[in-house]
């Protein structure tokens, strides 16, 4: 008679034990339905960013003209950057915005409204 | 042009992880200058006050009044200017040597030439590892780059004492 009272403690225990464990996650998948999104700073408008490109190339050592960068200035055309200069340039980008760009979209990027077209579509960019 | 476009990659890797591991020592070494020249400009200001203290019927009042504006205004300055905000850190100071010893005789052959670009490839992929190893031994240490004062400070409030204001 005892030894079935201490079995059926046991069980009573199991029973609230494995309640317990099921109640955390409940309570997790709750939480993470709230706000499955992440939020990220969207602080970023167009004009920001072409101040900031445009002081990024204003402080490129090599621009020839480095007055009159306006936001649709040629890297090419108008400040005679080779294609390697070009590449430190989208580095420096890169490094101002905190992005990592990909080869293949910065093969097409070839003057400051391309960049800031990239940079304004990339989420990620701060 | 697929060799352009391999080399162009390559030299882009280079410059990234160049840029990348730079920028970090340049900005201690900038903090440090402005800490420098702040303590520099400071006594020059001490000084002149005191002179103008020992002396107030000189000649060179005038002179004085504005030398010590003009500290001040500099003090200023450099106190309110950020060196990590500065858009030059975002180049590499010696790209045209680097150029010249990348490309000076770049082969035209073309299992060299890939020999080349993939040697240059594993010297970004160092410097760019060399970064995260340094910012981890770091992390996990953070005693190394503590001055000693603030290393006296943090021993003291281990076992409940403070090092006292001077």
């Amino acid at each position: 008679m005892f030894s079935s009272l201490l079995r059926g403690s046991t069980i009573a225990l199991r029973t609230a034990s494995a309640r317990s464990a099921l109640r955390p996650v409940a309570a997790i998948s709750r939480t993470s339905l709230v706000s499955p999104l992440r939020a990220y700073s969207t602080g970023l408008n167009r004009d920001d960013i072409s101040a900031r490109v445009i002081d990024v190339v204003k402080a490129f050592d090599k621009t020839t003209a480095s007055a009159q960068v306006t936001a649709d200035t040629h890297f090419a055309k108008d400040l005679g950057l080779d294609s390697l200069d070009t590449v430190e340039l989208l580095v420096a980008i890169e490094e101002e915005f905190d992005v990592e760009i990909p080869d293949k979209v910065a093969d097409e990027i070839k003057s400051v409204a391309e960049a800031v077209q990239y940079i304004a579509s990339n989420p990620e960019a701060n | 042009m697929s060799n352009k476009q391999h080399v162009l990659t390559t030299y882009k890797q280079l410059i990234r992880a160049l840029v990348k591991s730079s920028k970090r020592a340049k900005i201690t070494q900038m903090k440090e200058d402005h800490k420098r020249e702040i303590a520099l400009l400071t006594y020059r200001k001490i000084g002149l006050v005191r002179q103008q203290a020992s002396d107030p019927t000189s000649s060179s009042k005038g002179q004085n009044v504005h030398q010590l504006h003009d500290l001040t205004k500099r003090i200023q300055m450099l106190k309110s200017s950020d060196p990590s905000q500065r858009k030059d850190l975002h180049f590499y100071d010696n790209s045209s040597r680097l150029r010249q010893t990348i490309f000076q005789d770049l082969p035209s052959d073309e299992s060299v030439l890939s020999k080349r670009l993939q040697h240059l490839s594993d010297l970004s992929g160092f410097v760019k590892n060399q970064l995260e190893y340094e910012q981890l031994v770091e992390r996990y240490n953070p005693g190394l780059k503590m001055d000693q004062e603030e290393k006296v400070k943090r021993t003291a409030a281990r076992v409940g004492l403070q090092v006292p204001d001077l």
